[in-house]
């Protein structure tokens, strides 16, 4: 029994079309947030139940990829204070104690809380500042440092940044990272749900970092 | 290679239909097993299957078969970058399946009845995986030889004048780049040609 099958040809090639390769979209700008967590790979997860103290300033402090820009652009202030609260929250229920920031008595580890503020690619670059926070910079810095021995290929603008810093061997400029977090493209933009998006990343970021817990 | 998969079907199904050659088109759905479930653990309900070739004996066929699978998964599971990173976010994870195989088919005595097969394919298959995170995509793309035994039934239709035919598979590709993937196959379609 033979049949001509230009019906099967339509259908098979109508069902082939129809297939998606990718199927399945963005339904929201949270769905493209993203958590990171990165412990130096020298330093052992154990270093850190030995951390007693910890220092973190009271601003966030904004980040550029070119210090010769005079006037860089701006991202958002208003959840400053909201995300130095959900950091130190996470940080004291680890078992770590928060001492003043005084570089004349340095804390076992500094905590330090940035933003991209312009989008950054390549390794990560941090200009200058002191714990002020001001830019630029004026004066001598305390903790001038540069890129800790972590390599990002990008970061968006809007992007958060927890990192973990040892003061205790700042002496040739370049300071220890112990560990970095952080929350991609979460400031680039404010919203209703932007409070959320900064709960559920920073959450994360501790989440995924469960050796960061003191003895 | 949905192009090529969509002109390789139309030329195969535009050709002469002989006595004694076929082609079956099924839609076809997947459920992964193995270490791609791992990876991927739903069900898909996206595939297609064709089959050309011919009666070699009374109840044996030889035949090419083409296919295509879409699995794909939105998860938000946590994931380790070696042995001091680790992130999470809003993953989308896709696998496109395109299997490339030489079948051969023991059929079952034909009769007016349904014909049982059980069958053997084996081949290669281009594997394309795609991790979307963020604004980053994570893509990794390999041939893999691979082994598909399978079973099914074809069933006279419309008094005779044509056929059904269900199929069940088993999916097998070997590793290459570090991955193997593993899946059953659950098809039904249609068939032209000698049918039984």
């Amino acid at each position: 029994m033979t049949r001509k099958p230009i019906g099967l040809l339509a259908a098979g090639v109508a069902l082939a079309a129809s297939l998606s390769c990718y199927p399945g979209d963005v339904q929201s700008l949270q769905e493209l947030d993203l958590s990171v967590a990165i412990r130096n790979p020298n330093v052992p997860e154990s270093e850190f139940a030995n951390i007693v103290t910890y220092a973190l300033p009271d601003t966030i402090i904004h980040v550029y990829p070119d210090t010769t820009d005079t006037n860089p652009p701006e991202i958002s202030r208003d959840y400053d204070s909201y995300i130095l609260g959900l950091v130190v929250s996470h940080i004291d229920a680890r078992g770590y104690q928060r001492v003043a920031v005084d570089p004349a008595n340095p804390p076992d580890v500094l905590v330090l809380v940035t933003a991209t503020a312009r989008t950054m690619t390549g390794a990560t670059w941090y200009p200058g500042y002191w714990w002020g926070g001001y830019w630029p910079p004026w004066g001598p810095c305390y903790y001038c440092y540069y890129p800790p021995p972590v390599t990002v290929y990008q970061w968006d603008q809007g992007s958060l940044q927890i990192t973990l810093v040892d003061p205790s061997v700042a002496s040739d400029s370049t300071i220890r990272a112990l560990w970095m977090g952080g929350v991609t493209g979460v400031l680039g933009s404010s919203g209703n749900a932007t409070s959320s998006r900064l709960e559920t990343g920073i959450n994360r970021v501790f989440d995924l970092s469960p050796y960061l817990r003191r003895n | 290679m949905r192009i090529l998969f969509s002109a390789a079907l139309a030329l195969a199904l535009s050709g002469q239909v002989a006595a004694q050659t076929f082609g079956r088109l099924y839609y076809s759905t997947a459920a992964p097993s193995g270490d791609m479930k791992d990876y991927i653990d739903q069900f898909s309900w996206r595939g297609i299957t064709f089959e050309s070739g011919k009666y070699v004996r009374d109840n044996v066929t030889a035949a090419i078969s083409l296919g295509w699978t879409v699995f794909n998964k939105k998860t938000d599971e946590p994931v380790s970058i070696g042995d001091a990173a680790a992130a999470q976010g809003t993953q989308y994870r896709y696998v496109n399946a395109f299997p490339i195989l030489a079948q051969l088919q023991l059929h079952r005595q034909p009769n007016r009845g349904a014909d049982m097969y059980l069958g053997l394919n084996g081949g290669v298959y281009y594997i394309e995986r795609r991790t979307d995170v963020s604004v980053v995509s994570l893509v990794s793309d390999n041939w893999h030889f691979g082994l598909a035994p399978q079973a099914g039934i074809i069933f006279p239709m419309d008094y005779g004048r044509s056929a059904g035919s269900i199929d069940v598979r088993y999916n097998h590709a070997f590793e290459a780049g570090g991955q193997s993937y593993s899946w059953w196959t659950f098809s039904i379609g249609f068939a032209y040609g000698r049918l039984y």
